[in-house]
This record gives structure tokens, C-alpha cells and sequence, in this order.
């Protein structure tokens, strides 16, 4: 094709030679010019020039030496001799190197040359800078003139005053050479103080800069530019050539530094991205460690607002530290797929994160952590009730201890008192009967000190946070006891003594205390009953008390009669005490004085309302439970099935295959935005469970949706959501950058999902293999057939999971055949940037790429340590294969 | 295609002079550690290939060596270097896949 190219355009020029060569001598006087200053630019190099065109070639030594040094390699060895025939050799030799090169020369012969002829000559140097020079030019795939010319054109663009059109008539003004100068080297020129009507002054303007600073020497004389009618084609073309040349390096260096840019940008981020996955690891780690123990200790400072305290912590924990940390373990997981996928796409050994922080690390701490999680609110709960019970046993302990020791209070002087010896008769009867009275009431207390003991017990076994206290009061109690058993029965022996001197009767007290007393003893019960704590947790519960109450009260009718019976004993008793004249109407046969009786009668009937009062409070505050309790399971019964529905729906959209991928992410764009929506209903929940639990409500048999199994749901919706979004983000990158089709891409899924049987999202190997023989693969039953397996098995999963993701499968269903050797582009970079030595310094790296770049590679390359080295060499080779994880030996 | 283990040994006759192949893999990467390419005329040249899986390095288990650790048996081993080779180990697996396109058939299975 170049072969094609290039003989057309030589024999352009062959034919322009032949028609108008011979017409005008100024040009071959112009191109004897250009050619000797264009060949002195390479022969330099090797240390010599021509001085003569047409004589300098003559023996072909120098014409041999001149294509030794453009293309830089090494030709046959000359003939030294001087005879004719030696010359002849030599430029053959150099005619064949030529040809050798795909250029036809057409009537070029060595004879000519040998003799000096001038046409001929600089023929074959025309050829020469056209294949050497020129040809190499490529700019969109143009022939090599059309592309110098498009080049010029290019650069220029911007100049309003230069318009190239040709590689003649375009130049004359001089313009076009400043502008080309000024476009690549702006300092080195004021261009804009350049006037077209000084065509002499551009041109010596542009040749002098080129030949000082571009080391391009002057090969066009600026008087026969402006002098000829149309400057000779040829020498233009041969001297902007020099210019491409010494521009187009510099354009190589950009190139080559833009690539270097690119591919250590891409190992920055991953770097970056890699940080970033170690420390989101580290971090969520050490919030897993410091928190799963706190959740497995389960043990309270046996108080209620310690235990509350505890709930109170649990609720942050699960709304306000958790969810954010669970988001960070889904980020966790994306990122580090993003980060496989990318570099598997730009061809980078996988990552593999450190020791304890794999993914795999990851998921078994957050299980343990759900794991220690799991019934602690439960737990914490029931020990919240177990605490309350213990609290009303507590209360109630108390409130019977108090009515025990105002009863005993005093009890062991009166019964230490030798009253009885100084009395009457009657006064002593009395006495012996209020002793028998105060003997049956004290056995009638015996069961209430034996309640007191038992739920001092039953404290005791509860474990009771202040077990001294009870203990001690109890103590006291029974001791007292005791102390009144043994005085009352000291007493009883000394009445009884006094008895037989003693023997009178008073009918009506003993009348009044016969009644009195049982009564009293109803009273003091009712009354207990009436002041009774309750604890219910039910509507029904607290009916039961309500309908036990009615009960009592229809008791009421029958006591007021007994009341009113005692009071007109009372009665008769002082009207019938009046009538003897006496003043002491004490009644010795009871303790119960019948203004005991009043008081504890009306305080009954005040009681009776209180009573009302209370259990109806209770009544309603149950109600308000159970309204708890149906508003909870209400919206609890809402968003259980949506959350269900929605987690089926997300988890079938894989599975389903319907539509593209961006279909399919729109779809998940949707689930995520209607799960956002549906946030104010999970926090409703969350505060009327809160409602519930703060009202102390322990059971809702309304609904079978708790707020664990619904933040559970909830957590496991979103986590799904943005699975389903990273795969099949992953999957888009994957495709897009593969060119996938979206029919290849369905035939892919259909067999991955045909094997993924239990719908994980994943294949074990067993099923991969599976897969790719139904995909066509041929993977033998055999030896062979294992080994060629376990090296796929190496290529999808390097991070030994035990299974392939269908990302990981798509890659590899879609792998290039052919390895592309980035790892060489990436060293063929640096080598046009060292100007081909194979070491680098980093003055070179931090004048041709940005700072960043430059940093990182000074930072990371070794030094050179080749013969070549000098001082502050670095060795880019070894350097650009670690970018692939590869090295040279 | 991958045979048996296969010792061989390379020499040369300066310890500047390169081997002249490139290695991936290592124990670091989690990925057998491989012949990646070879130099046309070095010392490496006819005796290892592109895909080869190296086993072991002198005396060394391949196996147990990071990508670096190998890098150095390898570099500063003296004009006499011992490997042991799985021949083609991870060359293509084109042989493997299917001629034409891609189609799924799962009765295949």
C-alpha cells in the first residue's frame, strides 16, 4: 500500500522533472541549495559534509555514509578503491539499499551519478528525503505529501493572515514559516509584529530562529524566494519537512506522556480505591468488635431505669448507629467489585485485600454481630418485666409490713403491764376476755407476718436489688413476733391467775365485743382488699377485678346492718353506763372501741369510690393498650407484605431478564426511590412500637409482624436494592467497555440463570462447569479436562471464593483473545519521553508530566544500574511491567 | 498440554547480563506464578515459553514465594540458574472454546 503511495507520488514528481526540470534553471540552481543544506543537516551527525552536490557523491562513499546516518542502519561494506568501477559498486550499493527500501527508481543509473550529472543527482536526492523524510508522514492515512500538507494547514489554522494551499506560492511572504515557528514555540517569535509586506524580513526571521534554536539549518536563500516567480516545490517540501520533524517529536512526547498520564492515573485511583476499601474495613471491623460484646453481655444492674437505660441504648444502636453501618458494608462490597472490574478491564492483577479484611472477613463479623444482636431486645424486655413484677412485690411487701407494725406498735408494753392486779373484778373478767381477744387476734396475724415472710422470700429468690433492707425489716417483724408470742402468753398465765378472785360479767360488752371483733376483723380485711395494688396487663384481666369489686359491693348492704346492730349495742351500753353513773363505759371485752368501728366504717365507704375510681382508671388505661397495640399492628400489617412483595420483586428482575440493562436499572432506580418513599411509614412504626413499648405493652397478639422481623425486612430490601444496582452498574461497565451486544448479553444470563438453581446469584464450580459445556466449551472428562478447569477456575475467581459471580463469568465469556501488552506501551512511552535510553532521570519526568504523575513515578522507580547509567538514572522497565504486576529478568 | 514437572537450567556469562524473560503471578497476587514472555536470543530463549508455570525456583517452592521474593532468587541467582517448569501450563485456552458464536443449549449438560 505505502509502496502504491509513494511510486505515484514519484513519479509525479518524475514526470514535473522531465517537463519543466529542464525549463528553468533558477529551480535546479535552488534545489542544488536546499538538497546540499538538507543532506549537511544529517551528514553532520556523522561529522562531514558535501560541499558540491554533483561532485561530493561522485565515488558514493558519502551517499552511503548519508543513508548509514537517516536510517540508521548499517549498509554492505564500501569499495575503497578510486577505479571507476569501484565508484559504480559503491553507488549500486547505495541505489539497491534504496530500492531495497519498496522505492522504484525509475532511470536512475549509477553511471550518471558517478559522472556528475546534475539532473540525475539530485533525482535521486529528491528520492531520497521523498522516502526518508517524507514518506513517514502520516497524517489520517493521506499520502505523505498531502499529509505534510494538511499538517501545515493544521498548525496554521489559527493564522489569518497565512492561508497554505501549495508548497510553493503559499511560502513566498514568509508568513506560513513564522506562523509554524510561533504555533510550536510562541516565545521565540512576536508574530503578531509581523507585516506580509515584508516578505524579505519573515523569511530571515523564521530561517535565522530555525537554524539557532531548532537546529534546522537555513536550506532556503529568502532573495530567491522572494525573487522567483514560484519558489522551486521540491526544496519547500524538503525544508518544512524539517520543521514536521522537529516539531512532530515534541508531539510524540505528548503523546507519549498523555498515555503514561492515563495509565498511572488509572493505578492512582485504583490505589486510592484500594485505601479506601482498607480503611472502610478497618474501621466498620473495629465498630463490629467494640460492639458485639456489648450486645452479648446480658447482664442489667438489676434496676429498672439501669434496664431502661439499657432499651434506651439498644433503640439508638439499632436506628442511629447501626443503619449507617450497614450502608457502609453494602459500600464496601460495591466498591470492592467496582474495583475488581476495573481492574480486570484495564488489565492489572486482581486486588486482594489485606489478611482479615477480605469480604469474606467482613460478612462473617457482621454475622457474628447479628448473631450476638439476636433476642436482645427480647431479653432486655423480659428482664424489664421481671424487674417491674419485682418492683410491685416490693411495694406490696412494704405496705403490709406498715399496716403489720402500726398494729404491733406498743403492743409489747400493754402486754407487759401487771394492770390486772390492780382491778375489779369485772375490770379483770374484761381484762382475762380482752386478752382472749387479743390472743385470737394475734393469731389471726399470724398469717399476715407469714405473708410478709414469704414475699420477703419471694424477693429474696428474685433477687432483689435491696434484699438487705427487706431482710432486716422482716427480721425485726418475726422477732417482734415472737417477743408478742412469749408476752401474750405470760400475760394469759397471770389473768388467769387473778381469775378466780375476779368474776363478774358485763353481758352487753361482751354482747359488743362478740360482734365487734369478727366485724372489725371484715373491716380490716375489706379494707386491705380495697387498698389492694394490682398489676394487669389485659383488658380482660382488669375486668375480672372490676367484676370481683361489684361482688364486694353488693356485700355493702348486709355489712351496714351488722354495723348498725354493733352501734346500738354501743349505744345501749352507754345509755344503760348513764343510768348506773358510771363513767368508765370502756368495753373490757373488746380492743375494738365502737368509734374504731365508725371510722373504719366510713373509711370502708370512702374506700369503696377510691376503688371505682382506680379500676377504672386501669380500665381505660388498658384500652389505650389495646388502641397501642392495633395502631402498631395496623401499619405493622401494611408494610410487612409491601416489604415482602418489594424483596420478591428486586430479587426477579435478575432472574427475569426483561429488557436491557438500563431497563433493568431504571426499574431498581424505582424500587429505590419507592422504598424511599415508603420511609415516613417505617419511622411511623417505629414510633408507635415505641409508643407500645414505652406503655410497658410486652404482647400484641393483633398482628405477627414485630418491629425486629420489620427492620430486618426493611435492611434486607435496601441491601438488595443496592446490590441489584452495583451488579448490574458493574455489568453496563463491563459490556459497554467490550462492546457486548444486548442479544449476547441475554444469551449469557439465560444460561448463567439456568444454572444458578438456587437463585444466590452465583455458580459453584460444579454448575459453572456445567455451564460453559452447554455453552459449547469442551471441557473433557478427564485428566485434561480437570486441569483446563481449574486453570479457568484460577482466571474467574483469583480470589479463591469458591464460586463466580455472573460478573466474573461475563468477563471471562467475553475475554480478548489476544493478551494486549499494555505493560510495553506503557515502556514504549517512557523510551520516546527518554529519547530512547533505557533509563529516565527525574528532571525529564517532572518536565513532561503533571506534578502528580511525575511524584509517583520518581517515588516508586529503582534506579538504573545498566553500564550506560549516569548519576540519578531510573529504570522505567521494571517500573512499567510492576504496573502489571510482571518483571523482567 | 500441561505435563509433567520439568527441571531445566539456564546459563550465562555475566551476572549483568539479563535472563530475558518476564514473570507474573506470586503468592502475593494469589496466582501461579508464570512465563509471561521471552526475549528472542537471551539466555531464556528456546528453553522457556510464554505460559509456562514455574514451579520451583533452585531449591525454593515457587508456591510459597511472593512475586518480589521471586523477582530476587531469580535476579541475583550467578551465571547458573535452576528452574523447575510445568510446560504450557497457562498457555491459551482457545482450544477449549467453542468455534463460532457463542449459543446456549442446555441439553448439552
Amino acid at each position: 500500500m505505502m509502496d502504491e503511495e509513494f511510486s505515484d507520488g514519484y513519479m509525479e514528481g518524475e514526470e514535473e522533472w522531465d517537463r519543466e526540470g529542464l525549463l528553468d534553471p533558477a529551480w535546479e540552481k535552488q534545489q542544488k541549495k536546499t538538497f546540499t543544506a538538507w543532506c549537511n543537516s544529517h551528514l553532520r551527525k556523522a561529522g562531514t559534509q558535501i560541499e558540491d552536490i554533483e561532485e561530493d557523491f561522485r565515488n558514493g562513499l558519502k551517499l552511503m555514509l548519508l543513508l548509514e546516518v537517516i536510517s540508521g542502519e548499517q549498509l554492505p561494506k564500501p569499495d575503497r578503491g578510486k577505479m571507476r568501477f569501484h565508484k559504480i559498486a559503491n553507488v549500486n550499493k547505495a541505489l539497491d539499499y534504496i530500492a531495497s527500501k519498496g522505492v522504484r527508481l525509475v532511470s536512475i543509473g549509477a553511471e550518471e551519478i558517478v559522472d556528475g550529472n546534475v539532473k540525475m543527482t539530485l533525482g535521486m536526492i529528491w528520492t531520497i528525503i521523498l522516502r526518508f523524510a517524507i514518506q513517514d508522514i502520516t497524517v489520517e492515512e493521506l499520502t505523505a505529501k498531502e499529509g505534510l500538507l494538511l499538517w501545515c494547514q493544521r498548525k496554521t489554522a489559527p493564522y489569518k493572515n497565512v492561508n497554505v494551499q501549495n508548497f510553493h506560492m503559499s511560502w513566498k511572504d514568509g508568513l506560513a514559516f513564522c506562523a509554524l515557528i510561533h504555533r510550536h514555540r510562541p516565545e521565540l517569535i512576536d508574530y503578531y509584529k509581523l507585516s506580509r509586506e515584508n516578505p524579505l524580513e519573515n523569511l530571515n526571521t523564521a530561517f535565522d530562529v530555525a537554524e539557532k534554536h531548532l537546529d534546522i539549518p537555513r536550506m532556503l536563500d529568502p532573495e530567491d524566494m522572494v525573487n522567483s516567480v514560484k519558489p522551486d516545490e521540491r526544496s519547500v517540501m524538503a525544508y518544512v519537512s524539517s520543521y514536521y520533524h522537529a516539531f512532530s517529536g515534541a508531539q510524540q512526547a505528548e503523546t507519549a506522556a498523555n498515555r503514561i498520564c492515563k495509565v498511572l492515573k488509572v493505578n492512582q485511583e485504583n490505589e486510592r480505591l484500594m485505601e479506601e476499601y482498607e480503611r472502610l474495613a478497618s474501621d466498620l471491623l473495629a465498630w463490629i468488635k467494640k460492639t458485639t460484646p456489648w450486645l452479648e453481655n446480658r447482664t442489667t444492674d438489676n434496676t429498672l431505669p439501669g434496664t431502661q437505660k439499657k432499651l434506651d441504648e439498644f433503640r439508638d444502636y439499632r436506628r442511629k448507629h447501626k443503619p449507617p453501618k450497614l450502608e457502609d458494608k453494602a459500600r464496601l462490597e460495591n466498591s470492592f467489585n467496582t474495583l475488581q472490574t476495573r481492574l480486570r478491564l484495564s488489565n492489572r492483577p486482581a486486588y486482594m485485600p489485606t489478611e482479615g479484611k477480605m469480604v469474606s472477613d467482613i460478612a462473617n463479623a457482621w454475622k457474628g454481630l447479628e448473631f450476638a444482636e439476636k433476642g436482645f431486645e427480647e431479653w432486655l424486655l423480659s428482664e424489664l418485666q421481671r424487674l417491674e413484677r419485682l418492683d410491685h412485690l416490693a411495694q406490696k411487701f412494704r405496705h403490709r409490713c406498715q399496716i403489720h407494725e402500726e398494729w404491733a406498735d406498743g403492743k409489747d408494753g400493754l402486754l407487759k403491764s401487771d394492770d390486772y392486779k390492780r382491778c375489779h373484778l369485772s375490770e379483770l373478767k374484761a381484762m382475762k376476755k380482752k386478752h382472749e381477744a387479743f390472743e385470737s387476734d394475734l393469731s389471726a396475724h399470724q398469717d399476715r407476718v407469714e405473708q410478709i415472710a414469704a414475699i420477703a422470700q419471694e424477693l429474696n429468690a428474685l433477687e432483689y436489688h435491696d434484699c438487705i433492707t427487706v431482710n432486716t425489716r422482716c427480721q425485726r417483724i418475726c422477732d417482734q413476733w415472737d417477743v408478742l408470742g412469749t408476752l401474750t402468753a405470760q400475760r394469759k398465765r397471770g389473768i388467769e391467775e387473778a381469775e378466780r378472785i375476779l368474776e363478774k360479767i358485763d353481758q352487753l360488752h361482751l354482747e359488743f365485743a362478740k360482734r365487734a371483733a369478727p366485724f372489725n376483723n371484715w373491716l380490716d380485711g375489706a379494707k386491705e382488699d380495697l387498698m389492694d395494688i394490682f398489676i394487669v396487663h389485659t383488658v380482660e384481666e382488669i375486668q375480672q377485678l372490676l367484676a370481683a369489686h361489684e361482688q364486694f359491693k353488693m356485700t355493702l348492704g348486709e355489712a351496714d346492718k351488722e354495723f348498725q346492730a354493733i352501734m346500738g349495742i354501743a349505744q345501749e351500753i352507754q345509755r344503760m353506763a348513764q343510768q348506773v353513773g358510771i363513767v368508765n363505759t370502756d368495753n373490757p371485752y373488746s380492743t375494738v372501741s365502737p368509734q374504731d368501728i365508725g371510722n373504719k366504717w366510713s373509711e370502708v365507704r370512702t374506700l369503696v369510690p377510691n376503688r371505682d375510681h382506680a379500676l377504672h382508671n386501669e380500665m381505660v388505661k388498658q384500652q389505650e393498650h389495646e388502641r397501642l397495640r392495633r395502631q402498631f399492628a395496623a401499619k405493622a400489617n401494611q408494610l410487612g407484605p409491601w416489604i415482602e412483595k418489594q424483596l420478591d420483586a428486586v430479587a426477579s428482575i435478575g432472574v427475569q431478564m426483561r429488557g436491557s440493562l438500563e431497563d433493568q436499572l431504571t426499574k431498581l432506580r424505582q424500587y429505590e426511590q419507592a422504598v424511599g418513599q415508603e420511609r415516613p411509614l417505617m419511622d411511623e412504626v417505629e414510633r408507635y412500637n415505641q409508643a407500645v413499648q414505652e406503655a410497658m405493652i410486652f404482647e400484641n397478639n393483633c398482628t405477627s409482624y414485630t418491629m425486629e422481623t420489620l427492620r430486618v425486612g426493611w435492611e434486607q430490601l435496601l441491601t438488595a436494592i443496592a446490590r441489584n444496582i452495583n451488579e448490574v452498574e458493574n455489568q453496563i461497565l463491563t459490556r459497554d467497555s467490550k462492546g457486548i451486544s444486548e442479544t449476547q448479553m441475554n444469551e449469557f444470563r439465560l444460561s448463567f440463570n439456568h444454572f444458578d438453581k438456587n437463585r444466590s446469584r452465583r455458580l459453584d464450580p460444579k454448575e459453572f462447569k456445567a455451564c460453559l459445556v452447554s455453552l459449547g466449551y469442551n471441557i473433557r472428562e478427564d485428566r485434561q479436562g480437570d486441569a483446563d478447569f481449574q486453570r479457568i477456575m484460577s482466571i474467574v475467581d483469583p480470589n479463591h471464593s469458591g464460586y463466580v459471580t455472573f460478573e466474573a463469568f461475563l468477563d471471562f465469556m467475553t475475554r480478548e483473545t489476544a493478551d494486549t501488552d499494555t505493560a510495553e506501551q506503557v515502556m514504549q512511552s517512557f523510551k520516546i519521553l527518554a529519547g530512547d535510553k533505557p533509563f529516565i532521570t527525574a528532571q525529564i519526568l517532572r518536565q513532561e508530566l503533571p506534578p502528580d504523575q511525575a511524584e509517583y513515578c520518581i517515588q516508586r522507580m529503582a534506579p538504573y544500574t545498566g553500564r550506560d547509567a549516569v548519576p540519578g538514572a531510573l529504570d522505567y522497565m521494571s517500573f512499567s511491567t510492576a504496573l502489571y504486576g510482571e518483571s523482567d529478568l | 498440554m500441561s505435563g509433567p514437572p520439568i527441571p531445566i537450567v539456564l546459563q550465562r556469562m555475566d551476572m549483568r547480563q539479563p535472563w530475558g524473560f518476564r514473570i507474573q503471578g506470586g503468592r502475593d497476587f494469589r496466582m501461579q506464578l508464570q512465563v509471561k514472555k521471552v526475549q528472542a536470543g537471551s539466555p531464556a530463549f528456546g528453553q522457556v515459553h510464554p505460559g509456562d508455570a514455574i514451579l520451583g525456583i533452585g531449591s525454593n517452592d515457587a508456591k510459597q514465594l511472593t512475586h518480589m521474593q521471586a523477582h530476587q532468587l531469580i535476579k541475583s541467582a550467578g551465571n547458573t540458574l535452576q528452574l523447575t517448569l510445568m510446560k504450557g501450563h497457562f498457555s491459551s485456552l482457545d482450544h477449549l472454546v467453542p468455534k463460532g458464536g457463542v449459543k446456549f443449549s442446555p441439553w448439552k449438560h
